[in-house]
Parts: C-alpha cells; sequence; structure tokens
C-alpha cells in the first residue's frame, strides 16, 4: 500500500490508544464510585464522601473543557 | 392525558421536529448515493447489483418504490430513514414498560433517543440503519407482549435488512427464552431464518466477490470503544467537547452495566444483553474468523442501553438526576450543535463543484473517473455530463470497491486510457485506501491536463477535477 495508507493506519492507532485510555479512565471513575459504597466508614462520611467526589467530577468536567483538546483530536480524527 | 403523557408526546414532537430540520439540505454522500443509485434501477437489475454489495435487499426495494412514485429527491430519499428512526421512540418506550422501567427512567431514555446526534444522524441518513433498528426494538417488544406470529415477521423482515441480524438472532433468541422458558418458545425466530435461507446462498457469494476487498479493519481495543461510545455520539460532535463526552458516556454505560448486575433488575439484564450482547458476538466472530465489526450496525443496541442508563441515573435521590442531566445535557446538546453545523460540510459540496463543470463542458466532453468513489456521487449530481466513464482498474483496486457485479447491475462501463479521445475531464478522489498502482495511474494522466479546482489537498486526501485537451497540452 502507500505511505497515505501507513499514515492512515498510524492515525487510527493513535486514534485507538487515546480511546482505551478515555476508556480505563472511566472505568476508574466508576470503580472509585462504586468503591465507596463498600468503604468501612459511617454513612454519614459516605454520604458526604459521595457529595465530594460529585464536586471534584463536576470540576474535572469543566477542566476538561477549558483545557480545550481541539488540535489534538482533530489531528487524530477522533 | 395525563402528566407522563404530556411529557412523552412532548418528547415524540421534539424529536419530529429534529428530525425533520434541514433533511434535505446536505447532499447525499458516497454511501447514500449508491441508495438512491440502487433503488432507481428496475428490480432485476437491483438485485444484480446487490448481489455483489454486502447488504440484503430490504430497504433498497422500500426506497425503489418511492422513486417509482416520482419521490427521489435528497429529502424524500432521507424520509424513511426519518420515520424509521421516529419509530423507535414509541418501540424503545413500550419496552421500558413492558419491562416495567420508572416513569422517569422511560421518559429519560426515549428523551435522550430523541434529541441524541447519533439518532438523528442516522434520522437523516439515506441508509438502513433505522428500519434495522426499529425492526430489532419491535422483536423485542413483541417478544414482550408474547406475540409470536409478530416477532417471525418483524425478525424475517430485519433478516431482509441488514446481515447483522445473524448477530442479533442469538441475542434475540436468549431474551425469547428468558421471557418463555420453553425451548419450543424459540419457533419464531428460527422459522424466520429459515425463510431467509434463500438469501443465504446470495450471502455466501456476496462474501467470496467482495473477499480480499473488504474495508472494515482489523479489530482493535480502541475500535471495540469506538463502536459502544458511537452509540451515544454522532459523527458531528464538536472536537472541543469530545473527551469530555467520551469519558462521561462510557462511564454512566459503565457504571449502569454494574448496578443492572447489582439489582438484577429483569428487564436491566435483558437490555443489558440486547445493549452489549451484540458487540460482543461481533468482536468474536471478528477475532475468530474475519473483522466484520461495524459500529453503524449495532444502532439497534443503542436504546437499550439508553434505558440502562436512564435506569441508573434516576433511581437515586432526585438531586442525584439532575447532577446528571446537568452533566449530560450540553454534551448532547453540543453533539447535536454539531450535527447541524458540521454534517453538511462533511458530506461535501458535490452541486457546486458540478455547477463549475457546467460552465465550461463542451459537446463531445467525457468524464472519466479514476475510481468508483466519484463515480457514484457524479451520477446523482452531474447526470447531465454524460457520458462518464471509469478508468479501467490497475492490478490492485482501493479497498471497499465496488464489485465487478454490482458495477455490471450499475450500468457503470470502464474504459482504457488508450481509448480516450482528445478532450476529456478527469476526477479523481485519492484516499488512503488507494493503490499505488492507481495513484500512479492518475498522476500520468493529470501530468498532461489542466487543474480545474482543486477539492482536498490534506495530508490524507487528494482531489478534485482536471481537463485534458489535446490542442492545448503542456510542453514537457
Amino acid at each position: 500500500m502507500t505511505e497515505k495508507y501507513n499514515a492512515w493506519l498510524l492515525l487510527l492507532e493513535q486514534r485507538d490508544q487515546l480511546l482505551v485510555y478515555l476508556a480505563v479512565y472511566a472505568l476508574a471513575i466508576v470503580a472509585a464510585w462504586i468503591s465507596i459504597d463498600y468503604l468501612p466508614i459511617p454513612e454519614s462520611w459516605r454520604v458526604w464522601l459521595k457529595r465530594a467526589c460529585l464536586i471534584g467530577g463536576l470540576a474535572m468536567y469543566l477542566f476538561t473543557l477549558y483545557m480545550n483538546h481541539k488540535a489534538m483530536i482533530g489531528a487524530i480524527g477522533l | 392525558m395525563n402528566r407522563v403523557d404530556k411529557i412523552y408526546w412532548s418528547i415524540f414532537a421534539l424529536g419530529a421536529v429534529l428530525r425533520l430540520i434541514d433533511l434535505g439540505h446536505a447532499e447525499l454522500w458516497y454511501d447514500e448515493a449508491f441508495s438512491a443509485w440502487v433503488a432507481s434501477l428496475p428490480v432485476d437489475h437491483l438485485l444484480i447489483a446487490l448481489s455483489g454489495d454486502t447488504h440484503p435487499p430490504l430497504y433498497y426495494l422500500l426506497l425503489h418504490s418511492l422513486v417509482s412514485l416520482g419521490l427521489d429527491s435528497d429529502f424524500w430519499l432521507r424520509v424513511p430513514s426519518t420515520l424509521f428512526s421516529l419509530a423507535a421512540i414509541p418501540l424503545l418506550y413500550g419496552i421500558g414498560y413492558m419491562l416495567r422501567f420508572s416513569d422517569v427512567a422511560r421518559l429519560g431514555a426515549v428523551g435522550f433517543m430523541a434529541i441524541s446526534s447519533a439518532q438523528i444522524h442516522y434520522a437523516q441518513e439515506a441508509r438502513m440503519y433505522t428500519l434495522f433498528q426499529a425492526e430489532i426494538l419491535l422483536v423485542v417488544l413483541l417478544i414482550l407482549r408474547r406475540s409470536p406470529v409478530g416477532v417471525f415477521l418483524a425478525m424475517l423482515t430485519a433478516l431482509y435488512t441488514h446481515n447483522y441480524a445473524l448477530i442479533y438472532g442469538p441475542v434475540l433468541a436468549l431474551i425469547l427464552y428468558a421471557r418463555e422458558r420453553k425451548i419450543t418458545s424459540l419457533w419464531p425466530l428460527c422459522t424466520a431464518v429459515f425463510f431467509w435461507l434463500p438469501w443465504a446462498g446470495v450471502l455466501v457469494g456476496q462474501m467470496r466477490t467482495i473477499s480480499g476487498g473488504y474495508w472494515i479493519q482489523q479489530i482493535t481495543w480502541g475500535a471495540q470503544v469506538y463502536a459502544l461510545y458511537m452509540q451515544f455520539l454522532g459523527f458531528a460532535t464538536p472536537d472541543q467537547w469530545k473527551i469530555v463526552t467520551v469519558i462521561s458516556f462510557l462511564s454512566v454505560t459503565f457504571l449502569a452495566c454494574v448496578r443492572v448486575i447489582q439489582t438484577r433488575h429483569t428487564g436491566g439484564l435483558m437490555m443489558l444483553a440486547l445493549g452489549l450482547a451484540p458487540l460482543s458476538l461481533a468482536i468474536i466472530v471478528s477475532i475468530g474468523w474475519v473483522p466484520i465489526l461495524l459500529f453503524r450496525a449495532l444502532l439497534p443496541s443503542s436504546g437499550a442501553l439508553y434505558l440502562i442508563c436512564a435506569y441508573v441515573l434516576t433511581r437515586g435521590p432526585r438531586w442525584q438526576t439532575a447532577y446528571a442531566a446537568m452533566l449530560v445535557l450540553p454534551l448532547t446538546l453540543s453533539g447535536l450543535f454539531g450535527h447541524y453545523r458540521y454534517n453538511p460540510i462533511n458530506k461535501g459540496d458535490l452541486k457546486t463543484l458540478v455547477a463549475l463543470m457546467r460552465l465550461e463542458w463542451q459537446p463531445g466532453d467525457l468524464i472519466l473517473h479514476i475510481n468508483d468513489s466519484t463515480v457514484v456521487t457524479f451520477h446523482r449530481y452531474a447526470h447531465d455530463l454524460r457520458p462518464q466513464y471509469k478508468l479501467s482498474p490497475c492490478e490492485q483496486e482501493p479497498l471497499g470497491s465496488l464489485s465487478t457485479v454490482t458495477r455490471a447491475g450499475l450500468g457503470i462501463v470502464e474504459i482504457s486510457s488508450n481509448d480516450l479521445p482528445d478532450r476529456y475531464w478527469i476526477v479523481w478522489a485519492d484516499s488512503p485506501v488507494s493503490p499505488a498502482c492507481e495513484e500512479q495511474a492518475a498522476q500520468t494522466l493529470i501530468a498532461n491536463a489542466r487543474l480545474y479546482k482543486l477539492e482536498l489537498d490534506s495530508k490524507l486526501f487528494y482531489g478534485g477535477v482536471w481537463v485534458y485537451d489535446k490542442n492545448q497540452v503542456r510542453s514537457p
């Protein structure tokens, strides 16, 4: 095949790597959230811990938007 | 009409409006133009053309009947997809009702289905995916309503709409068995497969025809994640929003899977099977046999995923539901904005190019296409600029090219570079899947031609229109 084909495969590989990274990140978020239910702590602490996680999650959400990975995403065609 | 019904009908109306906005605005891209071309053929030619392609005939026959009535504009060719996409809303709502999901969960799921850019993309595409989605959801609903004849008929139509019905078959059998707890209750699905068998021979022939030239790539971990998140997103989500969108929807999906298994909600488990088992089966077949993972064909699973996600996000305290909505809604709206803003751009602007070509078109001119990609779209928008030929292929063809059988069915005529007249137009779209020999042949032809308009010039794609005129050949 041509150089373009190899370049295209390389882009697909980069896109795959990013997607796997994001999926692992999402899995880690879910695992952390679920594990709160099993922590040996008082119920009131659990509620506060969950609220703290939700606020942290919102902060990460806004920070990721603010970081604006537009150029990187555009380059690999996610 | 109670409050829940009012909200449901408002969602339905919103879904209808969003699917109709700009329905005929974007041009038909390659796949849609192929649908339009096949649908315009007489039935015998239509079946010949499809026997060398990868799809069963039902959707094309449906479009054919529409075209026969004179409804062949871009708008009308997309109307069936819009209607089937809209039909998926009550079907999902009915499934949610039969499986005893709460009102809020059902409204959340159909609300997302109504405004999801993934759904609206296919609702505005002249392809068979929304029909396939409606058929599979109908099979599930009829299984839950214990209507075996209906299950048989709906499954039969699904089998004649998309080959992925064979992937959905075992999953639907599992749901049917879980509902009836009798192995004999599987007869509607088995009978549907029996009545599909005449097409099985054609399918084997199709697979032989396209072997070696199939464009689906080897399966990777990333491809599996891509197939999953494309159930939530359209193709045109703005780049800035993509990372957050992917993380958010994957997190919600993973959480939904865990919670459904934890709670052992029967309906949730059925929807989990419908949402993820077809993807898993496609992955197994791709690893064990040939790559077949096609995320578009997994559209019927998307509704099931929406339902379990809505179930999980709405079963906690109200503030948690509000929190989830606060995160998900902006992402969904950004996808929607991206769809209306970028979809027409992504689908191309061939009409403008063809209008320019008409300005310099002379009697006796012909168009020479280097490969199939432009033959199909030019047939749609430049049918008055005739004759048009495709350059005889070199020893290798681009991946995903039309087969010889399909070209014969469509009436595509090939021409050798030795038989070209003194003046002709060259249309070339070079992509990463084009072979080196095709690139060489095209470069040789355009070397002595005048560039008329360059349409693509990026790292991976190059293409445009050139005019060769023997009397104006540049000196070497």
